[in-house]
């Protein structure tokens, strides 16, 4: 065939983005290579085998910056088919800008539906929550992950925070809770509450609230962890029992919302955000879960028809 | 997405979906049963590539199987002891599942993914493996309950639930175990389920 010459098999086009592949097409499925998904999954497999143990994997640069949820992403961009319905979650909401991004991206480069509904979603990337609505055995939860090490807090040499796992050498956490007892008659962390899993392995819940932790244990759905800052991949399968740290005479407790209830919704059994109106200076209280929170309200809109 | 992509992505959501439900049967997709060792290529396709090693022992086709994977997906080849991936030609491991890697304290990891292809043979022979499953408790991340289930998959010899128990008794360090049909079928036995044999 004559070079410039348009051949009979692909007539000549007027527009030249016409010509251009879409989106979808200029990138491979899901972004990665498929190289890199299958280092990921890979990494991913150990990471289940041997749940709460950190495990390395080379993290790849993505079109998002470094500690904006790299790390969930990569792991969703690795599992994610064409039979898949995504939800994405920020702080429990469907609806804010980080969601948004990661959402709009992975539909982009894979045509998979969205939804805002838990239990439609067979795939859930989250930051920072987990949804109230308990997930089903054919779900995933993957979480953005900023710290993975939870001994961190107590040991900035990752090499011996490597050891420290190894030997399963805790005690300097257990120190650090205790001390916050004393100091403050209180352990004071909040978000990122260490927790043991099987019996074996410390690991950071991601920064899920103290109201989370124990819908890690024995869950019915698979929960997947991914640093991408600190390339870590991590696991809990499902049914594995998760336990807070505690002391015997100072139990472990979730946040405390006695008395207050979503405007909105009027739950009283959910994770609450406090908002403050600027010019009265009045609290209220809405549901961090937008998706439970909607569904409740149009619950309660058809009850009172 | 071409069908290959596919069929990887697919298929690794399966595996994926047995090792985290240790002991129960999922089923890979993509399989032509007329081609021996589909089910072995099929995990290959999805995990194996340069970055890795394999080695295939067992009967006489394992010499066949391992050039199949390595012409599939490029994989290094390398001794029993040092492969990232052993695949198992058969229903016994012959020496080799106690000396594979095991991976170090510091990163446990690096253990072997050990993958037994087994044969037809063993489903044939199921009325006698039922009661050798009943001998056969698994416990542990993955399964509901304490009391234990029995293992899905018939055909397995109690002998190798006896290695790879004792294999895996220096938790985190050990193997991680699938074990495959020539139908598809698959099972894992990660290093964190307990086997017990009555």
């Amino acid at each position: 065939m004559t070079p410039g010459l348009p051949s009979e098999a692909t007539p000549p086009v007027a527009d030249w983005r016409d010509a251009m592949p879409s989106n979808r097409h200029r990138y491979s499925y899901a972004f990665l290579d498929e190289g890199a998904k299958r280092e990921i999954r890979r990494k991913m497999l150990k990471a289940v085998a041997i749940p709460g143990c950190q495990v390395g994997f080379g993290s790849r640069e993505m079109p998002i910056a470094r500690g904006w949820g790299t790390g969930g992403l990569q792991l969703t961009l690795a599992l994610i088919g064409p039979d898949d319905v995504l939800k994405v979650i920020d702080q429990g909401a469907d609806d804010s800008v980080n969601a948004v991004n990661i959402k709009k991206f992975v539909q982009r480069v894979t045509d998979v539906p969205l939804t805002t509904d838990t239990a439609a979603a067979t795939l859930i990337q989250t930051r920072h929550r987990i949804p109230e609505s308990p997930l089903g055995p054919h779900q995933l939860l993957v979480f953005q992950v900023p710290i993975p090490e939870p001994l961190r807090l107590v040991e900035p040499s990752e090499r011996k925070t490597r050891r420290m796992h190894a030997e399963a050498d805790y005690s300097r956490m257990w120190l650090y809770l205790y001390e916050d007892i004393v100091k403050f008659n209180e352990i004071t962390v909040g978000a990122r509450y260490p927790v043991i899993v099987n019996r074996r392995y410390l690991m950071d819940p991601s920064p899920i609230p103290r109201w989370d932790v124990p819908k890690l244990n024995r869950g019915e759905a698979l929960f997947l962890f991914c640093a991408g800052r600190e390339k870590r991949i991590y696991a809990v399968p499902p049914h594995t029992e998760v336990t807070p740290l505690s002391f015997e005479d100072f139990a472990f407790r979730v946040e405390d919302f006695h008395g207050r209830r979503c405007e909105r919704c009027g739950a009283g059994h959910s994770f609450l955000d406090e908002v403050v109106d600027d010019e009265s200076g009045r609290r209220t209280y809405s549901c961090s879960d937008t998706a439970f929170c909607d569904q409740r309200s149009r619950q309660n809109r058809q009850g009172s028809r | 997405m071409g069908l290959l992509q596919r069929n990887c992505q697919k298929n690794y959501r399966i595996l994926l979906d047995a090792m985290s439900r240790p002991g129960r049967v999922a089923r890979l997709t993509g399989i032509a049963e007329e081609t021996p060792f589909a089910s072995a290529l099929a995990m290959g396709r999805c995990l194996l590539d340069h970055e890795v090693s394999l080695c295939a022992i067992g009967n006489d086709s394992a010499p066949a199987l391992q050039s199949a994977l390595v012409q599939a997906t490029g994989a290094a080849t390398g001794p029993s002891e040092r492969a990232d991936f052993l695949f198992i030609v058969g229903d016994r491991g012959n020496g080799a599942v106690e000396h594979a890697k095991r991976g170090r304290p510091e990163s446990p990891e690096e253990g072997a993914t050990l993958v037994y292809c087994l044969e037809d043979e063993g489903t044939k022979r199921a009325p006698a493996s039922v009661s050798q499953r009943l001998r056969i408790r698994l416990s542990g991340p993955g399964i509901a309950g304490t009391a234990g289930i029995m293992p899905e998959m018939a055909g397995i010899p109690q002998t190798e639930y006896e290695i790879l128990m004792n294999v895996n008794a220096d938790y985190p360090l050990g193997v991680d175990t699938f074990f495959v049909r020539p139908d598809g079928g698959v099972m894992a036995l990660p290093r964190s389920t307990r086997i017990q044999v009555r």
